[in-house]
């Protein structure tokens, strides 16, 4: 039988564990989702990483509020965006006091093959850097994203380069 | 209770202990792929596999199954790859119930200098790791890695004009 401080000990020791679990679920997170993207945009598992009234915000790609919308906007990308790689470096993780949400940084590098922009049925090599803010919630036992929010640092044609070419498209807002 | 706390700590440990390993398979690698000290974070019976994207077409691929042909894979390979820098990037690794074995998955990023015929060339080289581990006589070591590769494409031309130079 323990005592009362034996029991608020391993209470503590508990939560401390918990913690440390939900840092490596909530980059986990972040892993499959790059893995999803970059196995062509698989939309259904993708859209199962987010809250059914999620908000994903990116100033080059447009805002898409709800699971179903995310779906179709990951279902189409495909068609402009034939091949992409995406490197997620996790940056600082903080969990609230009740272990039921979290914020979390990311910097983001991507490759990619996309629809040229001048030369039809051409392709463009892009890369693109980003960094990344995540909101996420605990449904159950699972970790799933609430609010993604974008910002683009520079989106260039590989032979271009981001002092001659910082974006390849138009965007709303970029990192100033 | 007790019980549950040190079975969730074992797993997180052995994480880390899987990352570790993660983390000096690529210095080795970058150190120039000494084959004696490349095989030693391998399981006796473990196997290499490479191949490719599966829309790249032509891609030979390698496979070396077992401890010599895994050693004759990197002796080959510090041959040709004369630099690189191996980027092991976001890591997914699930332990098994047994403690014993695991499978992670991981992205790598590797600017390198291949030796081809005419000289070095500059090469972005990525792709993605499936791996097994094991765990032998205490230490984890991989049972399988199983690399498929996006890109090998020469520095100046990019992955759109020539996605795969040595295929």
């Amino acid at each position: 039988v323990l005592d009362q401080e034996n029991q608020e000990s391993v209470a503590s020791l508990a939560s401390r564990l918990q913690r440390l679990e939900d840092l490596e679920a909530i980059k986990d997170v972040a892993a499959q989702y790059a893995l999803l993207c970059d196995n062509g945009y698989d939309a259904d598992r993708l859209a199962d990483l987010f809250t059914d009234d999620a908000v994903w915000e990116n100033p080059v790609f447009g805002n898409y509020e709800g699971k179903e919308a995310i779906r179709a906007f990951f279902s189409g990308i495909s068609a402009s965006i034939v091949w992409a790689y995406h490197i997620m470096l996790p940056m600082t993780i903080s969990i609230a006091s009740d272990g039921r949400s979290a914020t979390g940084t990311w910097y983001a590098l991507s490759l990619s093959t996309q629809t040229a922009r001048t030369e039809p049925g051409g392709f463009d090599a892009v890369i693109a850097t980003a960094d990344l803010e995540k909101q996420l919630v605990k449904e159950g036992g699972d970790w799933r994203i609430r609010h993604a929010k974008a910002s683009m640092h520079q989106v260039s044609n590989i032979d271009e380069g981001w002092v001659a070419q910082r974006f390849r498209t138009d965007v709303n807002e970029a990192i100033e | 209770m007790s019980d549950d706390v040190h079975a969730r700590l074992a797993k997180l440990e052995a994480i880390e202990e899987i990352r570790d390993l993660k983390a000096r398979y690529a210095q080795a690698c970058d150190a120039g792929y000494d084959p004696d000290v490349m095989v030693s974070f391998f399981t006796d019976d473990a196997c290499f596999v490479q191949d490719a994207a599966p829309e790249v077409e032509d891609f030979g691929g390698a496979r070396a199954v077992g401890g010599e042909a895994i050693y004759h894979f990197f002796a080959d390979a510090r041959e040709k790859i004369v630099w690189a820098l191996h980027y092991m990037i976001a890591p997914s690794i699930e332990i098994g119930d047994d403690f014993e074995t695991a499978t992670g998955t991981w992205y790598i990023w590797m600017p390198c200098t291949i030796e081809v015929e005419g000289g070095p060339e500059a090469i972005w080289m990525s792709g993605t790791y499936r791996d097994r581990y094991r765990k032998d006589r205490g230490t984890w070591k991989f049972s399988e890695i199983h690399i498929t590769l996006q890109t090998s494409s020469p520095f100046a031309q990019g992955w759109v004009k020539e996605r795969f130079k040595y295929a």
